[in-house]
């Protein structure tokens, strides 16, 4: 039996991991490790969905083959803009916030809170022996009030799922995990500290 | 066979350069990306500062 001229060309690509077909990112609807309490019912405005400034919005993060070469997109299930803002917005209401979408709803203090997705890239990182998948979500929040307040604030996270020897869908989904947990607590844990320091500690929630 | 030892020892020695290497660069380039607290451009007006404008 002949082989055809093409095989050892195909054995090549199939032994050498290469992906040459998009793969499908599920963006999570929750976050495991966010614990904060705290937000006492006081109002948060939460404009979504944020901005997407990414340097590449048409995807959420690349395959590459063995020699560190870009080979196939990951594509988002969804809009990552507007997924970051509802995740924000659901712990923010775990912690005890009373979040809003639309200014009407809140008083003087209340903290409006807008957002741009800087960043948010899944790929393979290809080590010496093993290689790992790194997940980056950047993300920069403007917090405003109706009596003048004005800060911002960037917050960065690096999900690493390590010692992969092969760039699996799911080693693609735990590094995206670990990278939304740190950054939703992180940013929960801002806006905490802000309404502490601005919106006072006495609850508004008397009034709702 | 000494020959070999010494090439997978050195080619270990070397990876694991790499990912120390990799690991500084990325810890630097992961501070540098977010902000270690708020920067707050504008304070809000006390609300008895505003009734007496």
């Amino acid at each position: 039996m002949r082989l055809p001229l093409s095989s050892p060309l195909l054995a090549l690509a199939v032994l050498s991991g290469c992906a040459f077909t998009d793969g499908r990112l599920t963006l999570p609807d929750k976050v495991s490790s966010v614990s904060a309490a705290g937000g006492l019912g006081r109002t948060v405005v939460i404009v979504a969905p944020f901005a997407d400034v990414r340097a590449h919005p048409n995807r959420c993060g690349m395959q590459k083959n063995g020699y560190n070469m870009d080979t196939a997109d990951a594509i988002c299930d969804r809009d990552p803009a507007e997924w970051i803002a509802t995740v924000l917005a659901r712990q923010l209401t775990a912690a005890g916030f009373h979040v809003v979408a639309t200014s009407s709803e809140a008083d003087a203090a209340s903290l409006q809170v807008q957002g741009e997705l800087v960043q948010f890239f899944v790929e393979p990182v290809i080590g010496f022996w093993t290689g790992s998948l790194e997940a980056d979500l950047a993300v920069r929040l403007v917090a405003e009030s109706a009596d003048g307040l004005l800060a911002e604030r960037r917050f960065f996270a690096k999900g690493v799922r390590g010692g992969q020897l092969f760039s699996v869908r799911g080693a693609y989904q735990l590094a995206l995990e670990r990278a939304t947990d740190e950054i939703v607590s992180e940013m929960v844990l801002a806006i905490l500290e802000l309404a502490d320091k601005y919106q006072g500690a006495v609850s508004d929630a008397t009034s709702h | 066979m000494r020959l070999a030892t010494s090439a997978i020892l050195v080619a270990s020695l070397l990876g694991l350069a790499a990912c120390a290497r990799h690991f500084v660069v990325e810890r630097g380039a992961v501070a540098e990306m977010k902000d270690p607290a708020w920067h707050v451009e504008r304070e809000p007006i006390p609300a008895a500062a505003k009734t007496n404008e």
